[in-house]
């Protein structure tokens, strides 16, 4: 009984929709800025209300008004010839006239409390100036990068992808907040299956709000307890116009910086938009740097740990001298030592992140040279121990993506933990739970890992190394796109087939 | 249970290159020059050829049952059984070869936590490691057939360095330790190839899996390569083995294979053997996902209203106390003993027998027919 009194209850709660539209006016008239007055003229009278905060003034006042006030709207089907616009809405819907003069349009009506409205729309977007990339930097790539209107982003993918072919679809989520979402992709390329479920896992989400495209994920995730990311998020709008053009489909949120891209692979997150900007063998060691550096982040500490708490033998002798030597007034065990400095240096990534920018650097250099040096001359930490850590600090961040990146530096607590418990054999089992866990999960409905497991040999290609663009003649195959071939391979082989001269010729 | 697998289920015809080949290769491999070489010393590789031979033929046993099976339903051993045995006789002929694969992953389990004990950790818990290790192992195969073979491909790509580890020895080796060539007895050959059972063992496993391959025609071709490939690996081993130690200080070394990696040396690590040890543990933890699986798959098979999910907590449970209960390596060789013999009497035995019941059943229904 009592939770069917309390069901009833929440659903008479403050969302509850207005039932005809005398009743949304009553609601809106209480606030300041709902404009609602009755015009008359000499030829009409109508009601006209909208919002004056998410309208155009500027444009009602000079071209709007002037036009209904004219003398050649005689009734309201005049307004349609009479008046500048490009698009008249005319309606009976209550839930489209709800959202409309929400979202900045100007509606008309006949008389005070009619049903039948007229709605013409003069939205004023407050948007940020298309400013440069913030966190993906690139050297040599575009500058720019998504701000935090939905018309903006879209502009700034379309101008990249001029063909008729490329369809944003848009829908609203969020009980409440009813955030515009757009889902682009390129018909023709993207895969139908990818394209389904995206759009079902998007309309089949129960929530109240959606605030940015990062939530979005968690959100749609097909992991939602899972440490790794499974949709990469950008605010490159190459980036994605790239990854539209493979076949994947890209979700744009109104009033966030980011697009997510779906479905995406691990090896994806470790890639940048400089890669295709050099030649194939720097972009290719580029990217074995990269993941040389995220497997040196994540379990060299607990390699120490693991080293000098169990296999010492494992040491060479020379450098075994100079370990014993730093560590000699060290009072306390490596797996003490190596939490305390980690947690420091979380500490000042942490504090760094949240101050702002001047005071974040000083906060820095205090962080990393005083504290630093002091605790290895004070003789709580050795000195091996701390360049160790620095140097996986900074090895976690090389990864392009912020969200992995956090999940890397997170992710060597357990290897920490586990290399105290069992030493390296603990290694072993942590990076065998972590590795099962990656080939368990999928992105999508696609295997995350993909060019390992499923093996795919032709998806090596844009994985660990890049291969020249000619060798890039086909799309990924996990996407399954509906067109497999980037260009045609056909003319590409008559053309390699043709005689090349000899030396000298 | 369902008669066919879902295509969502099932994995690629290069599985069964795979998963016969991570079943084969495993704690055996560092054990196994100092046994075989007892009876045929220097001559040993032929031994090893022999039996890689033999398992060729008994691939081709398994792949012939297979797929004489498939027109009658499912491809796999329990169906085999039910359907020429009837339900009774059946389940016991099931209970019996499923028995030989809890042995296995009880024995691939005990064995790493022997080699770990020998090594590495002298006084590891053998209950909290096999805890562990058995959580991992639960996780993945409630992924299903998919992660398992998925673990299976990653087992051997981490494997893949180990092999390259025993090339640097090729410098230190004396081949003039293999003559003088083919001097020993038919009947000392027959015993080392006996011995050497227990390596090969492992890809019988296909006959529980094969449903779960899609593709067979592909598929039977990367079975055989996979046995070979296993051929060639042990028979190269083999014959380094041979030539590194000589005959005296091979019959005393238990694990000549760690021999091997505790000669090489690189200059920011020592000790490699170590290391390889711990990557061992991803030669272990394919065994034991698909022996659970198995057993899992048997149990749901006998009574299909136990689901599987459930069933495997119990039989990880089982493997647990399994290792557990096996508390010195006196008792590890025994199993190992126990192993190769149950395993023998499977392969070159009872394999061959049930293709024979299998075609005697073909005749009869046909007569039958007619």
């Amino acid at each position: 009984m009592f939770w069917k009194n309390s069901k009833k209850k929440n659903d008479q709660g403050p969302a509850q929709p207005s039932k005809s539209i005398a009743d949304l006016l009553v609601q809106l008239e209480t606030n300041p800025d709902f404009n609602h007055f009755c015009h008359k003229s000499k030829t009409l009278t109508c009601w006209i209300s909208y919002i004056n905060t998410v309208v155009d003034l500027e444009y009602i006042h000079r071209d709007l008004l002037p036009a209904l006030y004219s003398e050649r709207v005689q009734c309201m089907k005049d307004i349609a010839q009479v008046v500048p616009i490009d698009k008249l809405i005319e309606t009976r819907d209550l839930s489209v006239i709800q959202t409309s003069l929400l979202d900045g349009y100007f509606m008309i009506q006949p008389s005070k409390r009619s049903q039948h409205v007229y709605l013409i729309p003069c939205p004023k977007k407050q948007a940020r100036q298309v400013a440069d990339t913030e966190v993906e930097t690139s050297i040599v790539g575009a500058h720019d990068s998504f701000v935090e209107s939905l018309e903006t982003n879209i502009n700034l993918v379309r101008s990249r992808i001029p063909i008729p072919q490329f369809k944003v679809e848009e829908q609203r989520i969020g009980k409440l907040s009813r955030t515009r979402i757009s889902i682009l992709y390129i018909e023709g390329l993207a895969n139908k299956a990818n394209l389904n479920t995206t759009r079902q896992r998007i309309t089949d989400l129960e929530t109240v709000s959606v605030i940015n495209a990062n939530m979005l994920a968690l959100m749609i995730g097909d992991n939602s307890q899972s440490f790794f990311p499974q949709f990469i998020d950008t605010e490159r709008p190459d980036r994605v116009s790239g990854a539209l053009y493979e076949g994947k489909i890209a979700v744009l949120v109104d009033g966030s910086p980011s697009a997510l891209i779906l479905p995406s692979t691990i090896v994806e997150f470790f890639s940048t938009i400089d890669d295709y900007s050099l030649n194939w063998p720097i972009a290719s060691l580029y990217r074995l740097l990269r993941l040389f550096a995220v497997a040196f982040s994540v379990i060299s500490s607990s390699l120490y740990v693991a080293a000098l708490t169990y296999h010492y033998q494992l040491v060479p002798k020379d450098l075994l001298a100079t370990l014993i030597v730093s560590r000699s007034s060290v009072p306390y065990d490596p797996i003490i030592e190596v939490l305390l400095l980690e947690v420091m240096i979380e500490l000042l990534r942490e504090a760094g992140v949240r101050l702002p920018t001047k005071v974040g650097q000083t906060i820095g250099i205090v962080g990393g040279i005083v504290i630093g040096t002091a605790s290895v001359q004070a003789g709580v930490t050795s000195n091996i121990l701390l360049i160790i850590i620095a140097m996986s600090a900074l090895a976690a961040f090389i990864t392009p993506n912020y969200r992995m990146a956090t999940t890397i530096r997170l992710m060597r607590f357990p290897f920490i933990l586990a290399a105290q418990m069992f030493g390296l054999i603990g290694v072993g089992l942590c990076f065998m739970f972590f590795v099962c866990h990656l080939l368990k999960l999928t992105s999508l409905g696609r295997p995350f890992i993909e060019p390992i497991y499923p093996m795919r040999v032709t998806d090596l290609k844009d994985s660990f190394i890049r291969l020249p663009s000619n060798m890039q003649g086909q799309r990924p195959l996990f996407l399954r796109t509906a067109d497999k071939n980037r260009v045609n391979l056909h003319r590409t082989m008559q053309k390699k087939g043709k005689a090349k001269p000899d030396i000298d010729e | 249970m369902n008669d066919k697998i879902k295509p969502a289920h099932q994995v690629g015809p290069v599985s069964a290159f795979f998963i016969p080949q991570v079943m084969q290769i495993g704690i055996g491999y560092l054990s196994f020059q100092q046994i075989i070489t007892k009876y045929s010393q220097q001559d040993a590789w032929l031994a090893s050829l022999i039996s890689g031979a033999l398992s060729l033929g008994i691939l081709w046993v398994v792949l012939r049952l297979l797929e004489n099976e498939r027109q009658f339903g499912m491809p796999d051993l329990f169906s085999i059984h039910t359907r020429i045995f009837g339900r009774r006789i059946g389940t016991i002929l099931n209970l019996f070869t499923v028995t030989h694969v809890l042995l296995f992953a009880i024995r691939s389990l005990r064995s790493y936590i022997e080699i770990v004990h020998v090594w590495v950790f002298p006084q590891m818990s053998m209950f909290l490691f096999s805890l562990i290790f058995c959580l991992i192992a639960w996780y993945i195969v409630s992924g299903g057939m998919r992660t398992i073979a998925g673990v299976c491909l990653l087992s051997f790509i981490y494997l893949v360095p180990l092999s390259i580890l025993t090339l640097f020895i090729v410098p230190h080796a004396q081949f003039e330790n293999l003559l003088p060539l083919i001097d020993h007895s038919p009947a000392a050959l027959l015993k080392s190839c006996y011995e050497l059972t227990h390596v090969y063992l492992g890809f019988e496993l296909l006959l529980y899996v094969y449903p779960f391959i899609s593709n067979p025609r592909e598929a039977r071709k990367w079975a055989f390569r996979s046995a070979l490939t296993t051929v060639y690996f042990y028979t190269t081993t083999l014959i380094l083995a041979i030539a590194y130690f000589s005959q005296g200080e091979l019959q005393n070394t238990i694990w000549p294979t760690v021999a091997y990696w505790k000669s090489v040396r690189f200059p920011l690590v020592e000790h490699i053997d170590i290391i390889a040890i711990v990557l061992l543990l991803w030669a272990t933890i394919p065994k034991v996902c698909l022996c659970s699986w198995i057993i899992a798959r048997a149990v749901k098979f006998t009574v299909p209203k136990i689901k599987m999910k459930y069933s495997l907590i119990v039989i990880l449970a089982l493997f647990i106390a399994g290792t557990t209960m096996i508390r010195t390596g006196l008792l590890v060789k025994q199993l190992n003993v126990a192993y190769t013999r149950y395993g023998a009497l499977i392969i070159y035995i009872y394999l061959p027998i049930l293709l024979f019941c299998q075609w005697i059943k073909k005749k009869r229904g046909r007569s039958a027919a007619s």
